[in-house]
């Protein structure tokens, strides 16, 4: 791209450079802050607040963490929920989407409206509650899994996704004498993997950090997900989980820092996986908001 | 072809093309029939707003009794606050939230090192996916009283401050947490625009002796401007809802006055003091109100760019 190389132009793309150096920056500190709080040993957090690099570092608050059976079993039930919800959500928007991509499908307007109108009204919050009650899907894992089996918006992005792949080649599929299942496991979905790539991280996203539901319908801690047990901890301020109980206990000293490293067990997963999707879901990110 | 086709087909044309499409329709029931249970039994189950809802009687053998909790509702001081508030809010969103990953984008838009605006992207994106809970989280430790913000305070010679517990705090830390979360991700669209802007548009604009400002004002700004206008619109249309995982886990009952939404109130009423018709009728009137506002954007949109959003 040419711009303009004047001497202004050039103190301009400098000053414009450490602008957005800074915008990381400010984007990065909180991280740090917590990455740093997680490592303290706690002889240095109580001295000062100021604690940009660390001087020493003690794992004490991690090897506590992931000795908690609590916590533990939340990081298992979290797994277990992203994944399942995660590969169950993205199949069945998948197999939405596509049909949908067929213009000559009788009554393809009106199951289009009957599936968007939900985007737009819903009954509110307590049907919804009272719902689920009657369902037995109270205390169960299947709450953070079964209702959450199609995002609306997500499938209006694969749809317009598959719309744009060339038409000959399931043309040729099915002179072959493949039928719809058979093209589109073998032929739209191959094809697709980037825009489902993208979903499933929106999804898993969504899932891994849903303290919402758990909070709503899952009274019984056994079965809680790590985001809400992590809520519990940071927003509630309920150290029942993480403490010993004895308020003199070495726990208790380390208050601060466990609660840190929560947060970071609940952040790294997000950070590890997430640039290497990014190229892809700009993409995604600009079909959907194109098209809605 | 095909929609001619459709058009002009024959009830039999109809009948053999349902046939052809057999397996298409197996894959859209899972959707239909969860859809069917999770979503339309809710709107439904909505009548309760006109009800006297007794759980031991269930939606259906409980008693009608018209308006009456949306006259109560309307006569409640609190319910008015939460709803001015809800709009306050939102218009301190878009006033402040609004325009920043514009600006963003614009100065992203003028890196022309490649590696380094794709790092800057990388890290501006990431804050979209933690969620609300850890931010609070972060935001508790950074500005409790020991906190860092309250010793940089202190050290600078001023006087701790509550920013958790004041009304007047609790607004603006709203917004600002909010555009630190979101800004980066909201720059994505803006940039899609910016990438399909003719490069010789900025070419010839050098050659006329144009420097940065001028690009950016007679280049850059216009071709966004379709962009603009149609989320602005479409902000407009989430007036009345929005936000309420933030809230939520940022506010605590000494910042109700300024920051309890519309949202939150309906949980509290309904989940936490049991007022099950109360809640749903407030729910009830907060969805038509959101649906009404998105037929009238949705209508402005269309005017103005030939396109609507559905």
């Amino acid at each position: 791209m040419v711009r303009s190389t004047s001497i202004a132009g050039k103190i301009f793309d400098v000053l414009n450079m450490i602008f957005l150096v800074f915008m990381a920056c400010i984007m990065l500190y909180p991280f740090w802050h917590v990455l740093v709080g997680s490592v303290l040993p706690y002889e240095e957090a109580i001295k000062t607040s100021f604690n940009l690099f660390p001087r020493s570092f003690s794992f004490e608050a991690y090897e506590y963490v992931f000795s908690k059976d609590t916590i533990l079993k939340s990081v298992i039930v979290s797994v277990i929920v992203t994944v399942a919800g995660t590969l169950y959500q993205l199949f069945v928007t998948a197999i939405t989407a596509y049909p949908l991509t067929k213009q000559d499908l009788p009554g393809r307007s009106a199951i289009f409206l009957f599936i968007i109108f939900t985007m737009f009204f819903g009954g509110g919050l307590i049907p919804y509650y009272l719902l689920i009650k009657s369902l037995g899907m109270v205390n169960s894992l299947a709450v953070m899994i079964i209702p959450a089996a199609l995002s609306t918006y997500n499938m209006i992005v694969l749809k317009t996704f598959f719309q744009n792949i060339p038409i000959d080649l399931e043309e040729s599929a099915k002179i072959d004498g493949a039928g719809y299942m058979r093209v589109f496991f073998k032929i739209i979905i191959p094809l697709s993997v980037p825009a489902l790539a993208t979903i499933a991280l929106f999804i898993a996203v969504g899932q891994w950090n849903n303290w919402y539901v758990p909070m709503l319908f899952l009274n019984d801690k056994e079965l809680w997900p790590l985001a809400m047990v992590l809520r519990d901890v940071l927003i509630n301020n309920n150290m029942e989980l993480t403490r010993g109980g004895s308020f003199v206990s070495k726990e208790f000293m380390l208050g601060d820092t466990i609660k840190n490293a929560i947060v970071m067990v609940s952040v790294i997963p997000i950070i590890i996986v997430y640039p290497f999707i990014q190229k892809h879901f700009v993409k995604g990110v600009m079909i959907g908001s194109i098209k809605s | 072809m095909a929609t001619i086709g459709a058009k002009a087909g024959t009830g039999k044309d109809v009948g053999r093309r349902i046939v052809k499409y057999k397996m298409l329709y197996l894959m859209l029931l899972p959707a239909i029939v969860f859809l069917l249970i999770f979503s339309y039994i809710p709107m439904y189950g909505a009548s309760i707003a006109f009800k006297e809802f007794w759980i031991s009687k269930g939606i259906l053998g409980s008693p009608w009794v018209g308006f009456k909790h949306f006259e109560q509702i309307f006569a409640t001081d609190k319910f008015w606050q939460v709803f001015t508030n809800t709009i306050e809010i939102n218009l301190l969103r878009l006033l402040f939230g609004f325009p920043a990953p514009i600006i963003l984008a614009i100065l992203l838009n003028e890196v022309r090192h490649r590696v380094f605006k794709r790092s800057i992207q990388t890290i501006i994106y990431l804050p979209h996916f933690i969620s609300w809970v850890t931010i609070s989280g972060i935001l508790f430790s950074l500005l409790s009283n020991e906190g860092l913000v309250n010793s940089i305070i202190v050290l600078i010679g001023g006087d701790p401050v509550n920013f958790l517990t004041s009304n007047s705090m609790f607004r603006p830390l709203l917004i600002i947490s909010g555009i630190w979360k979101e800004v980066g991700w909201g720059t994505i669209i803006f940039l899609a625009a910016l990438s399909g802007v003719n490069p010789d548009l900025y070419e010839a604009s050098v050659i006329d002796g144009a420097n940065r400002w001028k690009q950016i004002v007679h280049i850059t700004l216009p071709s966004l401007l379709p962009i603009i206008s149609i989320l602005l619109i479409l902000n407009f249309g989430s007036m009345m809802s929005g936000g309420f995982d933030q809230v939520f886990n940022m506010y605590n009952p000494m910042v109700y006055e300024s920051g309890d939404v519309i949202d939150t109130y309906v949980y509290r009423i309904g989940l936490t003091q049991g007022q099950y018709s109360m809640a749903t009728a407030i729910g009830l009137f907060l969805n038509v109100i959101n649906f009404v506002l998105l037929i009238v954007v949705n209508s402005a949109a269309k005017k103005m760019n030939g396109q609507g959003i559905y």
